[in-house]
């Protein structure tokens, strides 16, 4: 298998604490700032990653 | 399908294969700074016969056959190509839609006024603007868009108030 050129989703820096709180309903602030903070290729590796897991999961490995 | 998609890869391939087109859909959302998720890499290619040639290399690359719900092994060919709208492809790589039109009949043309470039680890990858991406989804009006829509136009506006 062809080896990533991008970075491991690990690599990504977490949603800061203080970003602001997500409002009761809707959206989720926190979350889309915190994508808005990374680069294309990071948004992407964040992508890759989610859906690694969850693949991972419903195979039942260990992601 | 039993792996992860690998968005990159198609990516990689296309660019290879020096396909122009646009990456629509979810994953441009996702490129755009959505945080959304989805299976598929969606894609408008140019419709030109030349490009039309070397989409096909690169999808035969990608081993790439029809997802057919009657189980049969069907896969794209230059008359398909460029005679059906919606090609909904399976790779070896992950699930591929090549769209000639998306929203209410939005072609290539059209869309290419409202992309731009995007870096993506070594590639340059032409993406639709999110709020054409928000368009698009409006004017296809299906479920799955409706429930990605809220999220897609917070994402615009918080976007738009950083870069005010």
């Amino acid at each position: 298998m062809e080896k990533k050129a991008i970075p491991d989703h690990g690599h990504v820096p977490a949603p800061q604490r203080d970003s602001p709180a997500p409002p009761g309903t809707g959206p989720d602030d926190a979350l889309i700032l915190w994508m808005l903070s990374l680069t294309p290729t990071e948004r992407l590796a964040v992508a890759q990653g989610f859906m690694d897991s969850t693949f991972a999961l419903r195979n039942g490995q260990r992601s | 399908m039993d792996s992860a998609p690998r968005y990159l890869e198609i990516l990689k391939v296309l660019a290879r294969h020096q396909v122009e087109h646009i990456v629509v859909g979810g994953v441009a959302a996702i490129l755009e700074g959505a945080p959304v998720s989805t299976f598929d890499l969606d894609i408008v290619p140019d419709p030109a016969p030349d490009n039309r040639t070397r989409l096909l290399a690169a999808i035969r690359e990608l081993e790439a056959r029809y997802l057919d719900p009657a189980g049969r092994h069907l896969v794209p060919d230059e008359t398909k190509l460029a005679t059906m709208r919606i090609h909904q492809l399976l790779t070896r790589a992950g699930p591929l839609d090549v769209l000639s039109t998306i929203g209410k009949a939005m072609t290539y043309e059209d869309l290419r006024v409202r992309t731009h470039e995007r870096v993506v680890g070594d590639l340059r990858v032409r993406c639709l603007n999110l709020d054409a991406v928000i368009e698009s989804k409006e004017q296809a009006d299906r479920d799955k868009d409706r429930a990605m829509l809220p999220v897609l136009r917070r994402t615009l506006e918080l976007k738009n108030l950083a870069e005010s």
